[in-house]
């Protein structure tokens, strides 16, 4: 995802994958796979929002949808706004949901104009209490997984924000129950073998790391920016060396040269030190396997390193085949 | 008691902050290097508890702080027309980097530069709204 570009970029997140405008970007994010919630704003407003939880099987998706139209129409009652909800609205067919889109529009309040701090700038969560905004939501259950996800898409009164919420809700899809999840944030777009689960997640100065884990093997996926910055200044074997130091302190690594996909890029095997398979036997079939390039179409350098008892070499390139780089 | 209630400090808006202008210190001496870094010699701070290890011999005069090169060009272009907005944007086009990668770079570098007097940001008074 390339700043001021066009078009749209995909986000992948706890096993729910969309593509949404380009300019719109995570900017929170909390909770777990089975409950979430997360919201992408485009430097002005929340323009995206997501939550989900898992929900009974039997109580009927029309239920649901009611009980989200009654919350949007006691939020705008509190707020003294008039509130025009439109159900049943048409979007293409989402394979492997059951699912209704309703939109809302709020009017001007009844009572004064809300400052500023009142219209939800504060909480982005509840953007209802805007006078000028119109959203399109949709209420979707998974048939996989049973998680049942709530959709927003907020747009302006003069803006009615139908055409990106049609693209972002019919491009939604889950992938439980398949071989590998997407995952995909801040330019870091990858494919993680099924069983991973998110351990961590940071986005630091010109950083973007996830870590995940089976019960066996830790996968990190890095993606930095300011390759050629970095890269001017040591070789990148040396640079990966003083970022990850804890996480090769165990390692004796040997390194070799190994592009990938044209690019400049070296693979790295690590065995256990001999003091700390001493101090661990049971771990002593612990390996690191690490495999690090750097794009300079986008000038980033992408880590996939997975440490552990498994086989690692594998998880890493299973993960190295499903990454991003430019396009 | 009112006389021992600080000032409180003046509330400025994510908006305000992005039409903020960096402004070089023009106090401060700076070494152009060939490959594009900028060397900036800080001279030390003037409190009381920091006079006196001088005066022990503990601390130097100046301060060296070399800036790499895309430090460096930020560095430059805080000459009190660009706004923050204008250096993220910058950054962001230059370096292929995304809006809010770039605004978090700028706005963890700036404030840096800013606590070690490098650098002032100019807000318009006019924008800014006491509590």
């Amino acid at each position: 995802m390339v700043s001021g570009s066009t078009g749209y970029a995909f986000l992948g997140w706890q096993g729910w994958g969309l593509e949404h405008p380009a300019d719109w970007e995570l900017t929170r994010v909390r909770g777990s796979r089975r409950e979430s919630y997360l919201a992408l704003d485009d430097g002005e407003r929340i323009r995206l929002e997501m939550s989900w939880k898992p929900v009974r099987r039997k109580l009927p998706l029309e239920k649901l949808v009611e009980k989200q139209v009654k919350a949007v129409e006691l939020a705008a009652r509190g707020r003294k706004l008039d509130v025009r909800i439109r159900r049943r609205q048409g979007i293409r067919r989402l394979a492997g949901f059951q699912y209704e889109c309703f939109t809302w529009q709020t009017g001007v309040p009844k009572r004064g104009v809300p400052k500023p701090d009142e219209v939800g700038l504060g909480s982005p969560e509840s953007r209802l209490g805007a006078p000028d905004v119109g959203s399109c939501e949709l209420v979707a259950r998974c048939r996989d997984c049973g998680r049942v996800i709530l959709l927003r898409v907020v747009g302006d009164k003069d803006r009615p924000p139908m055409e990106e919420a049609r693209r972002v809700f019919a491009s939604l899809t889950c992938y439980s129950g398949k071989e590998f999840e997407r995952w995909g944030t801040f330019g870091l777009d990858v494919k993680v073998p099924a069983g991973f689960e998110l351990e961590g997640s940071s986005l630091r100065t010109g950083m973007c790391e996830l870590v995940f884990s089976d019960r066996r093997t830790e996968l990190h996926v890095m993606r930095v920016s300011l390759g050629r910055a970095i890269l001017e200044r040591q070789k990148m074997v040396a640079w990966y060396e003083s970022v990850a130091s804890q996480l090769l302190k165990p390692f004796v690594v040997t390194w070799s040269e190994r592009p990938f996909r044209f690019h400049i890029g070296h693979a790295g095997v690590g065995e256990v030190r001999t003091r700390y398979r001493l101090m661990s036997v049971f771990r002593s079939t612990r390996k690191l396997s690490v495999r690090l390039f750097y794009c300079e179409p986008m000038d980033k350098i992408f880590v996939v390193a997975a440490d552990g008892s498994g086989d690692v070499d594998k998880v890493v390139e299973t993960a190295l085949e499903g990454l991003v780089c430019h396009r | 008691m009112g006389i021992f209630r600080r000032k409180s400090a003046p509330r400025i808006t994510r908006e305000q902050v992005m039409n903020t202008r960096p402004i070089r210190n023009p106090a401060i001496e700076v070494t152009h290097a060939e490959n594009g870094e900028v060397s900036l010699k800080l001279p030390r701070r003037r409190v009381w508890w920091i006079n006196l290890l001088a005066r022990l011999g503990g601390v130097p005069e100046y301060r060296i702080l070399t800036l790499d090169r895309v430090g460096s060009s930020v560095w430059e272009l805080c000459d009190g027309e660009h706004t923050v907005r204008d250096l993220i944007s910058l950054l962001a086009s230059e370096h292929k980097l995304s809006r809010k990668e770039a605004e978090l770079s700028m706005v963890s570098y700036l404030r840096q530069l800013a606590q070690r007097g490098v650098v002032a940001l100019a807000v318009e008074s006019k924008e800014l709204a006491h509590e």
